[in-house]
């Protein structure tokens, strides 16, 4: 790992923790859904594994959730977000490497395995399949957020793609 | 020289789309079914003569017996099975299970009306 | 432009008559430890209000929250004295009359036992188990209620043992619920005010549920009507406990035995206009078992209804209607 690529994964996370704040701190966007954001942090997560390749990005993911978890007051939530970033993650891995979908969608699909995992945790927790009753909203939410995150990713890709800019190529170290 | 079709790593829309779209339709359709569905009702509840005799909860199969007629509880449904009427409408009228919906037999004086979900406006 | 500017006229038209009509609202938040939501028609905006009023009364009465009232006495030693409010001199007279009138079974000095059998907050479920004889012992002997002393003009409060401790939580959900329905009912056209499962009926009747305290394939064991003006106060041992070796341990601990209360009431739901008074006496018939719970609600003027661990639903004053039909109905000569 080059110091060059530290310093874009930290990049990479700051970006994401600071959507991550940004986001909790905002009213939610769905009164029934009070902890269900727009996850816009995982904009960053998708340019890792686009940029770069699925260690680093899951190491960006944990970091991510461990730190917002520990600054929003509420652990519990680390165990929460683990789950559903780690399938989602995976998930988002997968389609990535088959080649057969275009962003947008490869994130919409992301967002909905974010937010099974979570309920599937949920579910595992507190020993109740009530959660579950929430699912279906939960999913079409991250898919449709996951659309937003995907547009995102792509477009800041086709500006820089491979995580380089022109400055970057022209310096060499 | 023919131009060949740019390749790129990453693009906006590609042919497996569909597949996730066809996810996303179905999560669609699965949040409006769930907001627009009929009411099922939860119980029946059997009028005797006006008076309420029994509530029969049709999450339960049963079978009641009364002194003219058999009403039968089963997989959520419930339907008059035989009664003594010359008629037998309420034999005829089949299998109820939404709320609103009811069995009458007149010459028995018997009413089944099924009652539903969302009889309560909070549960504590 | 001009289209997009007449588009958007049109939307803002729109929601400024959607604002004005009255159309089925809910307004959700969190405070006191747990959600509050308000269902109400009508158009005005008062969601601020009662977020500050809720927040107020954490402040002040929550045991957790340092700087309230609860946590200064918490703290103080053998002999201080805590000087109260006019407001606060008023609610802790009124609860203390009201450990009175039950015979100590809604006392809020079992503080000390709450947090020994574990269940002070945060209440978390993962591998609770019981004290040890020790520990429940060392509570009781600081849970009394006169180790607190009362003023005669309730300006101020004197606590004569420092490791006894207060917990006003069975009763401020019902105080809270009262005053937010008194705030919202010349704002509002009807509202049902929920405060932690703690309801209260603005402006017109509601039908109420209540909970099965056991696992069921109903939504509800029985349902009644909450009048306009009256507040729902329903405590049970199914809302915060833990099963260890089988046996069930739940927060609202008898002070007589230093255990969780055992007197065959697993659930009770008490109906009043007075919320406070609502919220202790439910928790008071947890540990007082049938026969006192009911003459407490005579006495008090209250209806309420009961339900045992034997399935059996008492109820007193009102006119209940059986959902789950694995319970059975008992009324009350008194009943309506």
């Amino acid at each position: 790992m080059t110091a060059r690529k530290v310093t874009k994964l930290a990049a990479l996370l700051a970006v994401a923790l600071l959507m991550g704040f940004v986001e909790n701190m905002l009213p939610p966007v769905l009164p029934v859904l009070p902890y269900c954001r727009l996850g816009l942090g995982n904009a960053a997560i998708l340019l890792c594994l686009m940029w770069f390749d699925l260690p680093s990005a899951a190491l960006i993911a944990v970091l991510k959730c461990v730190i917002i978890g520990i600054f929003s007051g509420a652990p519990i939530s680390i165990l929460y977000s683990l789950a559903g970033s780690a399938l989602s993650l995976l998930g988002t891995w997968l389609l990535l490497k088959l080649s057969l979908n275009g962003i947008p969608a490869i994130s919409a699909f992301g967002g909905v395995l974010h937010n099974v995992g979570q309920v599937l945790v949920a579910i595992l927790l507190t020993q109740t399949t009530a959660v579950a009753a929430f699912l279906v909203y939960l999913a079409l939410f991250g898919a449709l957020a996951g659309v937003l995150t995907g547009f995102i990713a792509y477009f800041v890709y086709r500006a820089i793609p491979n995580g380089e800019t022109n400055d970057d190529r022209k310096r060499d170290f | 020289m023919k131009k060949e079709k740019e390749k790129r790593r990453f693009s906006l829309f590609r042919i497996g789309d569909l597949f996730i779209l066809l996810i996303v339709l179905c999560l669609v359709g699965a949040v409006l079914y769930s907001v627009f569905a009929p009411a099922r009702g939860n119980a029946a509840e059997v009028y005797s003569d006006g008076k309420l005799i029994a509530t029969l909860s049709l999450k339960k199969n049963t079978v009641y017996e009364l002194d003219h007629m058999q009403i039968v509880v089963n997989g959520g449904k419930v339907w008059v099975e035989h009664a003594d009427c010359p008629d037998k409408i309420c034999e005829k009228t089949g299998k109820i299970y939404k709320k609103g919906q009811a069995i009458v037999c007149l010459p028995n004086k018997i009413a089944i009306r099924i009652t539903g979900k969302g009889e309560v406006e909070a549960i504590v | 432009m001009k289209r997009i500017a007449a588009v958007a006229l049109l939307l803002c038209l729109i929601f400024t008559c959607a604002a004005c009509f009255p159309v089925d609202k809910t307004l959700n938040g969190f405070s006191m430890g747990s959600f509050y939501s308000i269902d109400y028609a009508g158009s005005a905006s008062f969601g601020e209000d009662v977020k500050s009023l809720l927040d107020e009364i954490e402040r002040t009465y929550s045991a957790t929250d340092d700087f309230s009232v609860i946590s200064k006495i918490n703290s103080a030693e053998d002999g201080d004295e805590i000087l109260l409010s006019e407001a606060e001199g008023e609610v802790f007279s009124r609860i203390f009359s009201i450990v009175d009138g039950t015979n100590r079974t809604f006392d809020p000095s079992v503080y000390p036992l709450v947090c020994a059998w574990g269940f002070d907050p945060p209440f978390l479920y993962n591998n609770k188990t019981p004290p040890s004889e020790d520990a429940i012992a060392r509570a009781r002997n600081a849970c009394a209620i006169y180790y607190f002393v009362l003023s005669e003009d309730h300006r101020s409060i004197i606590k004569l043992k420092e490791e006894s401790k207060l917990d006003f939580g069975g009763a401020m959900k019902g105080y809270a619920a009262s005053a937010v329905a008194d705030l919202i009912k010349d704002k509002v056209e009807s509202a049902l005010v929920n405060v932690g499962g703690t309801v209260a009926a603005v402006n017109r009747d509601y039908s109420i549920g209540v909970e099965c305290p056991r696992d069921s394939d109903e939504e509800y064991a029985f349902s009644f009507t909450l009048g306009s003006g009256e507040v729902c106060a329903t405590s049970g041992d199914y809302e915060n406990f833990y099963i260890y070796n089988g046996t069930r341990y739940h927060h609202i601990i008898d002070s007589f035995t230093g255990n969780p209360a055992k007197s065959g009431v697993i659930s009770a739901t008490v109906i009043s206009e007075d919320g406070l008074l609502s919220d202790c006496l439910a928790t008071a018939a947890v540990v007082a078992g049938v026969e006192d719970a009911l003459r407490f609600f005579k006495a008090y003027g209250v209806k309420g209804a009961l339900i045992t661990e034997d399935k059996e639903v008492y109820a007193y004053g009102l006119t209940v209607n059986i959902k789950d039909t694995s319970y059975v109905l008992h009324s009350s000569e008194e009943d309506q």
